[in-house]
């Protein structure tokens, strides 16, 4: 919410991504207007919000695949636009929306693409994708199907698996189970939450479902009409919430029979 | 990057390395129609009773073709006619035959001949008809009003035709229609017209047993057949010159007229016609050997897929960069897709003969098998579906996709390797195999200028009216269009079974 460092920020780590008064126009509609917020190292944020309402463009900024119409974004004290893209992209590990998988590469060449053009010895790229297969409970044989031979929930785990190839110390995760019924998204729910709680990375995941956001999250930031409305634990934005509009969000996910 | 250069290196080495090494010192030509290709073999069956080594380039096209190659230096000798001299290729600027002669001489030409006889315009009619009026000469007409002429189209229009003729013969009372050239001797031969004109080698002449009249206050110009070489030629083989001038004017119509029936009429080939006027000329008699069908059709399959190999392969180096950076830069891209969308808008010929000059200036063969101009044109040709495969594969790769690529953080040139081209490849192919195909096809214009392959059969088949002929060159063009086709749809198959290609 605040643009500067708040005091307390450090006790939990230091600021890792840092957007001040973004705003992104597509023409003459204004998707982000004036958007601050900072996420610091080691935490797991939830980053809601109706469908339309700005999440991915937030992620596709922090990657660069878009560039602000105003304001600035920093990634470890350093503005974006001064740093090299490449190297951005690759210090982060981001799965889009429907896991992004090329269709013409095995899974396991998927995950291993970017370690094969940083030479990587294979010996190398084949333990850490062991290694990643374990963490992710994923049968080896799986690996070298290709994507269109995954079901939704494997695809997903591998799309997972290449974020997480070159061992990034961010992660930003655009609706990683929309995809998946309500039993196996519970369960990768179940299993991600002390994963990256283990790996102690910041992890930026957008979702529209607070239920979600609680599993995975320490902290959620809810966004509409291109701002931030409020920001903290899901159980202060039951108990005191900011607006009218926070009010209805959490109500309408209570009011789905079992949602929760 | 290293497996990329390896396989440009491989594909251009497999486009550029020559399948027949040029060995021949001496290049004939001849044009697009029988009588000059009966003295162009001639020439060959003489050189090669000499023992000088030759290659004919037969149908070569038309004067502007044959003479352009012979000043350029890409053909050494070709029959031409004294007329066509005068009046096309200077275009009836040098009035005297001195003036001709040293303007062919500046450009490093000599003409030997004549030799003996004259291909001009005549008024023909049937001997019988003839006799029995009494007519000889063209004047002897004015005294038959009633006669009726058919004469074809451009002899009807032509200024140096009939209108000239009839002023200058005072022939205003005869009755004349146009019709088509085959027509008019139909119905001169059931004695619906009495005088038809037409060129007095023509094989029908003695066919038909017709008559020419004879033009007896000399109205048309002369077409003397003469044989036009080029000098520095003649200095390296004096025994050329000496040949060439053995021919003079031991040829005269009868012996032409008769030569021409052998061919159009009597089914000979042309070698066959040349060696009869060799034997009764000259009385030499060159060995004439016949080639098999099976021979005919291996020589020539092999100069088709010659001229495919020199011409796809680059078209495919360089298309699929041209796709490239039209997606890249889109106002570059329009400009790109643009100019090679207008070269399939240039029709063949024209492309053809646009392309020569800069041929020679290259220093390239611009006429005969395999020139570099019927490559350089199927190449251009090749071009668009390739670009446009490109493109549109690169354009249609789905958005998400396409930030999926960019998020990797991998740089231009190895995501365009491993994942862009790859998620194009379908497109790409469906390109090249459109190329393929219409190449196949295009390939028979190469004709146009001798450039070998299934067109030659096709444009002899034209000439001598075969339908056999056209089919010899047809059959064997459409099967290997067909066979690529059906090659280039098993590989899309196993292409998208396995969804592509392993890194
Ligand atoms: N390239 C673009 N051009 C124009 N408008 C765009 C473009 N990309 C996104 N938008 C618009 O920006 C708004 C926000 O899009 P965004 O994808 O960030 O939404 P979201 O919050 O991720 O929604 P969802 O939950 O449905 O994924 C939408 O109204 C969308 O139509
Ligand atoms: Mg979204």
């Amino acid at each position: 919410m605040n643009s500067t460092p708040p005091t307390d920020s450090l006790e939990q780590g230091s600021v890792k991504f840092e957007l001040s008064h973004v705003s992104k126009f597509f023409g003459a509609t204004c998707v982000l207007n004036d958007f601050t917020a900072s996420f610091q190292e080691s935490r797991i944020y939830a980053l809601l919000g109706l469908s339309g309402s700005g999440k991915s463009t937030i992620l596709r900024l922090m990657m660069r695949l878009l560039e602000p119409s105003g304001g600035q974004l920093l990634f470890r004290g350093q503005s974006l636009q001064s740093m090299d893209v490449l190297q951005l992209r690759r210090a982060i590990g981001y799965v889009l929306q429907g896991g992004g998988l090329f269709p013409h590469l095995s899974a396991r060449d998927n995950i291993a693409i970017v370690a094969r053009y940083l030479k990587w010895p294979p010996a190398k790229i084949r333990d850490r994708i062991d290694e990643l297969a374990e963490l992710m409970s994923i049968p080896h044989e799986l690996l070298d199907r290709f994507p269109h031979a995954l079901s939704g929930g494997q695809a997903q785990r591998m799309s997972l698996m290449r974020a997480l190839m070159l061992d990034p110390d961010v992660l930003l995760l655009d609706e990683p189970f929309g995809a998946l019924d309500p039993i196996t998204r519970h369960d990768l729910q179940q299993e991600l939450r002390p994963l990256f709680t283990r790996l102690g990375k910041l992890v930026i995941v957008v979702t529209h479902d607070l239920n979600e956001a609680s599993i995975l999250s320490d902290e959620a930031i809810l966004l509409h009409q291109g701002t931030v409305v409020q920001r903290g634990t899901l159980e202060a934005f039951r108990t005191s919430p900011a607006t009218e509009f926070v009010e209805r969000f959490v109500e309408a996910q209570q009011a789905i029979p079992g949602g929760r | 990057m290293f497996r990329l250069t390896l396989f440009y290196v491989v594909l251009l080495g497999l486009a550029l390395v020559p399948l027949h090494p040029k060995s021949a010192s001496v290049t004939i030509g001849s044009k697009l129609f029988t009588e000059s290709v009966i003295l162009g073999e001639c020439v060959r069956l003489l050189c090669d009773d000499a023992g000088i080594d030759t290659t004919h380039y037969r149908e070569l096209g038309g004067t502007r073709i044959l003479f352009d190659a012979l000043v350029s230096g890409d053909i050494s000798v070709y029959p031409e006619y004294s007329g066509t001299i005068r009046e096309e290729i200077f275009r009836g600027e040098l009035e005297t035959d001195e003036l001709i002669h040293a303007a062919l001489t500046e450009r490093g030409i000599g003409l030997a001949g004549p030799l003996g006889f004259n291909n001009t315009y005549a008024m023909a009619m049937l001997r019988t008809r003839a006799a029995e009026l009494g007519v000889t000469t063209i004047s002897d007409l004015a005294r038959h009003p009633d006669l009726k002429c058919g004469f074809s189209n451009e002899f009807m229009e032509r200024q140096d035709g009939w209108p000239g003729m009839r002023e200058y013969y005072d022939l205003g009372q005869l009755s004349t229609k146009g019709l088509n050239h085959d027509l008019a001797y139909r119905q001169l031969q059931l004695g619906q017209i009495d005088v038809i004109d037409a060129y007095a080698t023509d094989a029908k002449i003695a066919a038909l047993d017709l008559v020419l009249l004879e033009d007896d206050r000399n109205y048309f110009p002369r077409y003397d057949a003469v044989v036009l070489y080029r000098v520095d030629l003649a200095d390296q083989h004096p025994d050329l010159l000496r040949l060439l001038q053995s021919l003079e004017g031991g040829i005269d119509n009868a012996e032409m007229v008769r030569a021409n029936a052998l061919v159009e009429m009597d089914g000979k080939n042309e070698s066959e016609a040349a060696a009869m006027i060799l034997d009764e000329t000259l009385g030499i008699q060159p060995e004439v050997h016949q080639e098999s069908l099976s021979d005919r059709l291996f020589v020539r399959s092999l100069e088709h897929i010659d001229l495919i190999r020199r011409s796809l392969i680059p078209a495919i180096l360089i298309g699929i960069p041209l796709g490239v950076l039209a997606t890249l830069f889109p106002s570059c891209g329009r400009m790109i897709l643009g100019a090679a969308g207008i070269i399939q808008t240039i029709p063949a010929l024209a492309m053809l003969v646009l392309l020569m000059p800069l041929m020679s200036a290259f220093g390239q063969a611009s006429v005969g098998t395999g020139s570099a101009t019927a490559v350089t044109a199927l190449f251009l040709y090749a071009l668009l579906p390739i670009v446009q495969g490109t493109h549109t594969g690169l354009k249609s790769i789905p958005l998400p996709l396409q930030h999926s690529m960019e998020s990797l953080g991998l740089p231009l040139n190895y995501r365009l390797l491993h994942i862009d081209l790859p998620l194009a490849g379908a497109s790409i192919l469906a390109g090249v195999k459109t190329s393929t195909v219409l190449t196949v096809g295009f390939a028979t214009l190469g004709a146009l200028i001798g450039a070998g392959g299934y067109g030659q059969p096709i444009m002899t088949g034209i000439r001598l009216n075969s339908t056999a002929l056209i089919l010899e060159g047809a059959i064997p063009a459409a099967i290997m269009a067909v066979v690529s086709q059906l090659c280039f749809d098993l590989v899309e198959r196993s292409y998208s079974t396995t969804s592509g290609r392993r890194t």
